[in-house]
């Protein structure tokens, strides 16, 4: 099927909007639908990937929040990751991230996201060989103790078990070294 | 791999070979795992010479390796239409990968275990695949590739694992699989309730073809939903044990089935074998449907035993690029159908007599 608006691409967008009692069908190429959502002819849903940024929709706070150490303001106001430029928006709205270092300019937001997705935010499978647990700083240790501390606080008990086993498998590497 | 469209449809594939337990309803076990560089940008966000860039460290690396000496490398942008249809149908590379564009290319064993995609979502994905029950033996094919591999450089933080362009692969970046047969309890209409289960414990059930519970040919995959929190082996020893327990679950709905309407499952199988033995022309969706009833037919002693290797090779070779990339001339659709057909007739005819 060709897109009923530039009759030339394939139509991948196919929208049905109930309006009243009439229903109203759009089938629509994929750079007309982005066209005529900017528009507000159709609803703005997202093209690109759309179950990851459901994800990103179920954060809390489109508002201000506390830069990462590796994020700066962009002109728009808006989070920029130091190391590729991916914006905030840009990152909620593909739900994907654009370089490594992005884990840490949106690190604000990291923490809940991977508990929506896996139930947990501490990795406890295979390390690379160089980085067998000895890149883990004392600082590193310490943020995860201060975590365990909140979880307990606020009851997140199978958080805080996952927090604690994390930082006893670091104990262990580093007495396992000396 | 400069070889034609012919040539990929003819490369072996070992899961197809049917070995490894269970290998009559579970068909295939898969492990792959996403992996980045440290100081690139993520493939989405790469310009062409990043892409390059990625591209020529990952096959260096790939090259300076003993062992993966036999690996042919190639480029998408190489490869006419027609054999990247024929790598999708073989699950060798991905539909999103097919796509081409700079610097996006594959390594390919010659056995047809191991796949590493290049710049596809993530810098490098490393897939192994064997037959039957075999996800433990295929994750320690993965993970030796990956220590291979590991000079690289991955991109990895200790706290959250390997970093992903996608938040849904953070962590092990580890995906089991498995493809597994279900007719009866699709015949019983028990997928449905089974998905929710599954999705319980943090696995996924998709149809092979097709959407949802309803899936062509009752093909299903099975995987993990979550690749973070869990150690590897944990996350397969969950993907092992639902594929084990679909396994029971499937043969105590054979035996119902047999039980409540024998003669007339009878019947319906052996209607399915000489469908696929004798018609003149055949669609896809329903050589499917019926291998599916041929396929449990044989294994629950109604039909003449065919062998699982055959059954496995016919899932790829009725597929539209395995046809095309084995006839000489451009087929319209209906002639598609017609050397579908024939592709069936040929290799069922030899297999079995009458009973």
């Amino acid at each position: 099927m060709k897109c009923e608006r530039c009759g030339a691409r394939e139509a991948e967008v196919h929208i049905r909007q109930q309006k009243g009692k009439e229903i109203a069908e759009f089938h629509l190429c994929r750079q007309c639908a982005e066209h005529m959502a900017k528009e507000g002819l159709i609803p703005d849903i997202s093209f690109e990937l759309p179950i990851d940024s459901f994800l990103w929709g179920l954060l809390p706070g489109h508002g201000p929040s506390h830069p990462g150490p590796d994020m700066a303001p962009s002109t728009t106001g808006d989070m920029v990751c130091g190391s590729c430029g991916l914006d905030r928006s840009s990152l909620r709205r593909s739900g994907r991230y654009g370089c490594p270092d992005c884990f840490k300019a949106f690190h604000e937001d990291l923490g809940p996201l991977l508990r929506k997705i896996h139930g947990s935010e501490i990795h406890r499978g295979a390390r690379p060989g160089n980085a067998c647990g000895n890149d883990t700083s004392p600082e590193e240790i310490e943020s995860l103790r201060t975590e365990l501390k909140d979880a307990v606080e606020k009851e997140e008990y199978e958080r805080a078990a996952v927090l604690r086993d994390r930082i006893r498998e670091i104990g262990d590497l580093h007495e396992g070294r000396s | 791999m400069k070889a034609g469209a012919r040539e990929i449809a003819d490369s072996p594939l070992e899961w197809v070979g049917g070995k490894g337990e269970h290998s009559g309803m579970i068909l295939s076990s898969r492990v792959r795992l996403a992996r980045n560089l440290k100081g690139h940008v993520f493939p989405w966000r790469a310009d062409k010479k990043e892409l390059s860039v990625c591209s020529e460290r990952v096959r260096s690396s790939i090259r300076s390796e003993d062992s993966l000496k036999p690996f042919s490398i190639f480029e998408v942008d190489a490869l006419d239409p027609l054999s990247r249809g024929v790598l999708i149908e073989k699950h060798l590379i991905s539909p999103a990968l097919a796509m081409g564009g700079p610097g996006r290319g594959a390594a390919v064993d010659g056995r047809g275990i191991v796949s590493i995609m290049i710049n596809e979502e993530d810098h490098v994905r490393i897939q192994a695949i064997l037959g039957g029950m075999s996800i433990h033996e295929a994750w320690r094919i993965a993970r030796c590739m990956d220590e291979l591999l590991e000079k690289l450089d991955y991109a990895f933080d200790s706290r959250y694992g390997f970093l992903t362009a996608c938040p849904t692969n953070v962590g092990t970046g580890l995906r089991a699989s498995v493809m597994i047969h279900l007719p009866a309890l699709t015949h019983l209409r028990r997928m449905g309730k089974l998905a929710v289960d599954c999705g319980k414990i943090g696995l996924t059930v998709r149809g092979m073809f097709g959407e949802g519970s309803d899936s062509p040919g009752s093909l299903y995959q099975i995987s993990n939903q979550v690749t973070l929190g869990q150690t590897e082996e944990e996350l397969i020893e969950k993907v092992s044990g639902a594929a084990l327990g679909l396994v029971r679950q499937e043969e105590g709905a054979r035996d119902r089935i047999l039980s409540e309407r024998g003669p007339g499952l009878e019947d319906k199988v052996w209607r399915a074998w000489g469908l696929l033995r004798f018609s003149r022309v055949i669609e896809a969706r329903e050589a499917l449907e019926l291998l599916s009833l041929v396929r449990m037919g044989s294994e629950m002693g109604i039909l003449p035993q065919v062998r699982v290797a055959t059954l496995n090779a016919l899932l790829l070779d009725i597929q539209k690029a395995h046809i095309q990339a084995r006839s000489a001339t451009e087929l319209s659709p209906e002639e598609i159908g017609r050397k579908r057909s024939e592709v069936l007739r040929k290799a069922l005819a030899t297999t079995g007599g009458e009973s």
